[in-house]
C-alpha cells in the first residue's frame, strides 16, 4: 500500500512532467503557426490601410472574409491612432465585416470586460444614430477610461463637457484619460476650461495642469487668483501655466511666486519667467542663483540663460559671487552655453590666488 | 512501543509534507483564478495609451547601492531607457567601500549639488547629492553606511515622485515594468503598493541592460532557484491577490506610494526582513485607521536578478530570509489569528507562520528523527515509502507551476529549458528543500541570539558578452 502511494504520486509527477514538456512544444509550434497566420493578416490589412485604392479594392473581399477572432485580435493590436484615408478605410471594413455590429452589441453586454473591448473598438463604429456617450457614463472606470482614450479629437470635441465632468471621476486611471483627451483635442477645449476655472471650484488641479501642459496664452488671464491659494499644488501648477502667458500680464504674479515659502513653486516660477523671456526679470532672478535649495539654483541658472544677453551678464557677474554654490552654478550654466558656440566665461580663478586653472 | 512511536514519525514527517503541498495546491489554484482575471484585464491593453502621457504620476525609483560596481552602471542605464514618461531615478551609494560611486560619476558624469533636502524620515548623514548635466533624471545620493532600510529612507527623503518604486542594484527591469505597476494604483485610490514577478538572469544575455532571452541557467544552484522562483511568485505571491492581498513585495522590484510609506515612517532600520515589514505594517496601519491599504501583485515578470550560484552565499541569503521572517512575525505577532486585521490576521500571517516559519522545524526534526530511527533500526524502512510519496506530491505541485508558467508567460520557450526544468523540479523537492531547511534553521538560531547583519553579498555581474 505504502509502496502503491509511492508510485502513485511519483507516477503522477511524471505525467504532469511530460504533460509540461509535450504541451510546451505542441504550444511553441501553434504560436509559430499563429504568429505566421497573424503576420500574413497585417499583411493583407496594411495593403487595405494604406495600398492605393486599386491594390485596397483587391484584398478588401479576402480581408472581410477572414475568421473574425483573428481580425480583431490584430485590429486590436493596432495602434488606435490610425487617420485621413487609412482611418476611413479601417472603418469601412469594419462595416463591411461586421465588426460595427459587434462593438454596438457588446457596448451594452452586461460584463465589463466585454464593454471595455467596445470602448476600445468604438471608433470603428461609423452609425450615426450610436452614441459615444454610453460608455463614458459606465460604471466600470476602465470602461470609462478606455471610452475617453478611444475618442478621435473631433469626438473629444463634441463630448467635451462630459470629459469636463470626468476630470473629478474617483478614479485616478479615468482622471488621467481625461485630461490627456483634453490636451488632445487641444485650443477647442480652451474657452470651456476658462469658463470652468472661472466658475467651478471643483477638479480645479486638474484642469490648472491641463492649463500647464496646453500651453494656451488665454488661460492665463484667468489664474491670477490660484497664485494666492493656500494650497501648494494649487499655486505650482498656477506658477507652470503662467509660463505660457505674456510677459507684461503674468510677470507681477510670477514675480510674487518667485518668493515662496515652497522650493518647487520657486523653481517652478523662476523657470516660467526664463520662458515668457522678459530680460527685466534677470535682476529678480540673479539673487535666487544662491537659493538653499539646488532645484532653485538651477532653475535660475538655466532661467537667466533663456533671457539671453542680459541673464548672461548676471551670470558672469556670479562667477566672483562670494556664495561657492552660485558660483558654482554660474559656471556650469555658462559652460554649457560655451558648448553651443556662445562666448566662453573666463578661466577660474584660484580663490586661494595661487593661479588660474581651466 | 518506541517502533510504534518512530513508525509514527515517519507518518507525521509525510503528513507535514502533505499538508504543506495541500496548501500550496490550494494557492496554485488561488493563482490560477486570478491569472484568468487579469490576463482578461490586460488583453485590452488597457493602460498603454493612459501612461504615455505627460500627466501620467510622478514615480522615483530608488535604487539602494552596496558595493554594486559590477552591476550599478547597466542597471542604471536600463532604468534611465524605461518607457515611462515622468521619472527620476535616485542611486543611494551606501557608503561602499567598492567604487560605485565612481562608476556612476564617470559614466552619467555626475557633479556635486548642495545636499539640501527635507528630512522626513531620519537617517545615517548624507555625504553628497549628485545630479547628472546629460541626464537630469538621474539622482545621486552618497550616505555613510547605515543598511538596506536606510538607504531607501534616504531616498524617499530625496525623491519627488508621487510614487517610489525599490528597486535592487543588480536588478534589470523589463521596458514597460513601470507602466504594468502602476496600473492597480490608477484603478483602487486604496493601493499602496504593487509587486511584479522577478525572475532570475543568470547566465541569460543582456545587451543595453535588457534580457535578450531568457534562459535556464547552468550551474544547478542558480537553475533549481529558477524552479523555486517560479513557484514561490506564483503561489506565495499571486495565489494571494484573491484571498485578500499579499505580505510581501520582493525588495528586488516594488512600487510603493510615497505618501503611505511617510505616513507609516518608512522602511524599519533595525529589521532585517524590511520589505515584508513595510508592507505588513502599511496593511496594519490600514485596518487600524480604518483606511484600506491594498497590495497588489502583478504576475508579469517586470525584473530580473541575479542569483547566488555558491551554497555559501545563497545560504547566508537564506538564514537571512528567515531571521527576516522571524523578525516580522515578531514583530507584528498581535495580528496573527487577530480578526480586526481581517484576510492579514486570520489568513496571511498563520499562513506565514505555519508554512514558513513553522516548517523547516517540523519538516527536520521528523527527518532527523527518521534517521535515527533507521540507523538504530526502530523505523520500518517500508515507511520511507510514503515520505516519498510525499514529496513525489511536492514535486507534482512544483511541475504543475511550471506548466501554468508556461500557459500564461511562455518564459523558458524551449524543449531542452523545459526538461530541464521538470528535472531540477524533482532535485528542488529531494535534495534542494532539505539543504534549504538546513540554512534557514540556522536563521533560526541567528535570530534567536540575535543577529541581524547581512552578510557578504558576492555579484558576478551580467552576461554582456
Amino acid at each position: 500500500m505504502r509502496f502503491q502511494l509511492f508510485l502513485g504520486a511519483w507516477g503522477l509527477t511524471g505525467a504532469l512532467a511530460v504533460g509540461y514538456v509535450v504541451w510546451g512544444a505542441v504550444a511553441d509550434l501553434a504560436a509559430k503557426v499563429l504568429d505566421r497566420r497573424k503576420k500574413r493578416v497585417l499583411e493583407t490589412l496594411s495593403v487595405l490601410l494604406f495600398e492605393s485604392e486599386a491594390e485596397a479594392e483587391a484584398v478588401h473581399d479576402r480581408v472581410r472574409k477572414l475568421p473574425r477572432r483573428t481580425l480583431l485580435a490584430v485590429i486590436q493590436s493596432l495602434a488606435v491612432d490610425l487617420t485621413g484615408e487609412a482611418y476611413e478605410r479601417l472603418r469601412r471594413l469594419a462595416q463591411a465585416s461586421g465588426i460595427q455590429r459587434f462593438v454596438v452589441r457588446r457596448s451594452t453586454s452586461r460584463r465589463w470586460r466585454l464593454r471595455v473591448q467596445a470602448a476600445q473598438l468604438q471608433y470603428l463604429v461609423v452609425d450615426p444614430n450610436y452614441d459615444r456617450g454610453l460608455l463614458l457614463k459606465d460604471r466600470h472606470p476602465l470602461v470609462r477610461a478606455r471610452a475617453i482614450e478611444s475618442l478621435s479629437p473631433a469626438e473629444g470635441e463634441a463630448h467635451l463637457k462630459q470629459i469636463l465632468h470626468l476630470l473629478g471621476d474617483p478614479a485616478l486611471a479615468v482622471r488621467i484619460s481625461a485630461q490627456q483627451k483634453l490636451l488632445d483635442v487641444g485650443a477647442a477645449a480652451i474657452p470651456d476650461l476658462i469658463r470652468h476655472l472661472r466658475t467651478n471650484h471643483t477638479h480645479v488641479l486638474e484642469v490648472l495642469e491641463l492649463a500647464a501642459n496646453l500651453a494656451d496664452p488665454r488661460l492665463t488671464d484667468t489664474l491670477d487668483e490660484h497664485a494666492s491659494s493656500a494650497d501648494p499644488a494649487m499655486r505650482l501648477l498656477t506658477a507652470r501655466a503662467l509660463g505660457n502667458g505674456a510677459a507684461s500680464l503674468v510677470a507681477p504674479i510670477l514675480e510674487r511666486l518667485v518668493g515662496d515659502v515652497e522650493e518647487d513653486i520657486r523653481s517652478v516660477a523662476i523657470a516660467s519667467l526664463g520662458k515668457i523671456g522678459d530680460p527685466a526679470s534677470a535682476t529678480l532672478i540673479g539673487p535666487y542663483l544662491s537659493d538653499r535649495a539646488w532645484s532653485v539654483r538651477r532653475a535660475s541658472g538655466l532661467a537667466l540663460d533663456q533671457l539671453g544677453s542680459t541673464g548672461r551678464l548676471i551670470l558672469r557677474q556670479h562667477l566672483e559671487s562670494p556664495d561657492p554654490f552660485a558660483r558654482d552654478m554660474a559656471r556650469q550654466i555658462l559652460d554649457a552655453a560655451a558648448q553651443r558656440g556662445l562666448p566662453a566665461p573666463p578661466p577660474l580663478v584660484d580663490p586661494l590666488g595661487a593661479g588660474a586653472a581651466s | 512501543m518506541i517502533n510504534a512511536l518512530f513508525d509514527r514519525i515517519a507518518d507525521v514527517a509525510a503528513g507535514w509534507v502533505v499538508v504543506i503541498t495541500a496548501i500550496q495546491l490550494v494557492m496554485v489554484l488561488s493563482a490560477i483564478v486570478e491569472m484568468r482575471r487579469l490576463r482578461q484585464r490586460d488583453r485590452h491593453q488597457v493602460w498603454r495609451r493612459v501612461l504615455r502621457s505627460p500627466l501620467a504620476p510622478r514615480i522615483t525609483v530608488l535604487v539602494p547601492a552596496y558595493n554594486e560596481e559590477l552591476s550599478v552602471g547597466e542597471t542604471v542605464t536600463g532604468l534611465l531607457a524605461l518607457s515611462y514618461p515622468n521619472l527620476e531615478v535616485v542611486v543611494i551609494n551606501d557608503g561602499s567601500p567598492d567604487d560605485t560611486a565612481a562608476v556612476l560619476i564617470d559614466r552619467f558624469d555626475l557633479r556635486p549639488v548642495h545636499p539640501i533636502y527635507q528630512k522626513v524620515i531620519e537617517t545615517a548623514a548624507v555625504r553628497g547629492i549628485y545630479r547628472s548635466s546629460r541626464e537630469p533624471r538621474l539622482v545621486l545620493v552618497d550616505k555613510f553606511n547605515g543598511g538596506k532600510a536606510d538607504s531607501l529612507n534616504a531616498g524617499i527623503n530625496v525623491a519627488t515622485g508621487e510614487m517610489v518604486c525599490a528597486i535592487d542594484a543588480d536588478t534589470l527591469v523589463a521596458p514597460d515594468a513601470l507602466q504594468q505597476l502602476v496600473a492597480p494604483f490608477l484603478m483602487r485610490e486604496d493601493t499602496v503598493a504593487v509587486g511584479g514577478t522577478v525572475r532570475l538572469t543568470n547566465d541569460s544575455p543582456v545587451r543595453a541592460a535588457r534580457i535578450t532571452e531568457l534562459v535556464v541557467p547552468k550551474k544547478p544552484l542558480p537553475a533549481l532557484q529558477a524552479v523555486e522562483y517560479v513557484r514561490a511568485f506564483i503561489i506565495g505571491r499571486l495565489g494571494w491577490n484573491p484571498l485578500g492581498g499579499n505580505l510581501i513585495i520582493s525588495g528586488a522590484f516594488g512600487l510603493f506610494s510615497r505618501k503611505a510609506v511617510l505616513a507609516v515612517g518608512g522602511y524599519e532600520h533595525s529589521s532585517i526582513g524590511e520589505d515584508m515589514e513595510l508592507i505588513v505594517r502599511l496593511r496594519r496601519k490600514g485596518y487600524e485607521t480604518g483606511n484600506k491599504a491594498w497590495v497588489d501583485f502583478l504576475p508579469e515578470p517586470v525584473a530580473w536578478t541575479e542569483a547566488p550560484e555558491s551554497a555559501r552565499v545563497l545560504a547566508r541569503q537564506r538564514n537571512r530570509w528567515e531571521r527576516g521572517l522571524m523578525d516580522v512575525l515578531h514583530r507584528h505577532r498581535r495580528m496573527i489569528l487577530n480578526p480586526r486585521y481581517g484576510s492579514a490576521g486570520m489568513l496571511a500571517m498563520p499562513f506565514f507562520f505555519v508554512v514558513e516559519f513553522l516548517s523547516p522545524i517540523v519538516e527536520a526534526l521528523s527527518l532527523a528523527l527518521l534517521l535515527v530511527g533507521l540507523i538504530v533500526g526502530l523505523v520500518d524502512p517500508g515507511s520511507l515509502w510514503v515520505l516519498g510519496a510525499a514529496y513525489g506530491f511536492g514535486t507534482a505541485v512544483t511541475v504543475l507551476t511550471l506548466w501554468f508558467d508556461d500557459v500564461v508567460f511562455h518564459s523558458y520557450p524551449r524543449f531542452s529549458y523545459r526538461v530541464k526544468l521538470a528535472a531540477y523540479a524533482v532535485v528542488e523537492q529531494v535534495i534542494y528543500r532539505q539543504l534549504t531547511i538546513a540554512w534557514r534553521l540556522w536563521g533560526i538560531r541567528l535570530f534567536l541570539q540575535g543577529r541581524t547583519e547581512w552578510g557578504q553579498q558576492v555579484r558576478k555581474g551580467f552576461n554582456t558578452s
